[in-house]
């Protein structure tokens, strides 16, 4: 088993050091809101996020320590978007914001502005069609394939037997081929 | 061959197509962070005081139980 880096932080945070806990939640809020915002989209996963940490918080003491501290608050964020993804149809994501256009201008340094209007053209079209699979589906789909978390780290994340996940993911991917075959826009996904 | 190995050449396709989603991937606000740190905080707060009421509200209920379950047990 790897050694957490997280484990020291987590230490203090059972404490009650509440700056282990604000630099717990610096450490992965990226991670807790892109899964969350892939699963529920971006405007519940403002909330799922908040619930994610709050529950990891509150449950701290109930942290073994078994897996990676990522991976426990990762299963809690999976649950929190599922719970949300539930109780409402998810929204496709939208095109980044104003606020993010410096993020935007960065990562477009390279492209001409058509390519990249091009490129943010496809990238939100996938999101809505990523929207369109089951949650249980879509949560696999994005730990492997988005976030590129292992096998292992997903069937911890979801609580599900390795073979479920890979199952899982295979049809995951099997459905997204076949709604994207069936759109207008050309994906160019050989049959 | 690596299990996760794509089988066909439409799901290689779809990896580079996923690939594009990590380039520009959803951030979430500051805002979110301070919104936590401060609920987490408030919480802590309240969290002990909260538990050792439960506790005293606990106690009270199971000391109420046996003095009238006593004097039911006495009554008869």
């Amino acid at each position: 088993m790897t050694a957490d880096p997280d484990r020291a932080l987590v230490v203090r945070a059972r404490r009650g050091d509440p700056a282990a806990f604000d630099a717990l939640v610096a450490r992965h809020r990226d991670v807790v809101f892109r899964v969350a915002a892939r699963i529920v989209g971006r405007d519940e996963a403002h909330d799922v996020s908040q619930d994610a940490f709050l529950r990891a918080f509150n449950r701290l003491d109930g942290f073994r320590g078994e897996g990676t501290f990522r991976a426990w608050l990762l299963q809690i964020t999976h649950n929190a978007a599922l719970r949300a993804a539930e109780r409402r149809l998810p929204e496709p994501l939208e095109p980044e914001g104003v606020e993010e256009a410096g993020a935007i201008a960065e990562s477009a340094v390279a492209r001409t502005p058509v390519a990249e209007l091009e490129a943010r053209e496809r990238r939100r079209r996938l999101e809505a069609k990523i929207a369109l699979l089951k949650p249980q589906h879509r949560a696999v789909l994005v730990l492997r394939d988005v976030e590129g978390l292992s096998y292992e780290e997903i069937a911890a994340v979801t609580e599900a037997p390795l073979g479920s996940v890979k199952g899982r993911l295979n049809r995951a991917r099997g459905e997204l081929i076949a709604i994207l075959r069936a759109n207008t826009y050309d994906w160019e996904l050989p049959r | 061959m690596n299990d996760d190995a794509p089988a066909s050449t439409a799901e290689q396709r779809l990896q580079q197509h996923l690939l594009v989603l990590r380039e520009e991937p959803p951030r979430p606000s500051q805002a979110l962070t301070t919104r936590i740190v401060r609920q987490a905080r408030w919480q802590r707060v309240v969290r002990e005081p909260l538990r050792a009421a439960g506790r005293l509200l606990s106690a009270a209920i199971s000391g109420f139980a046996v003095v009238t379950g006593l004097r039911r047990r006495a009554g008869q």
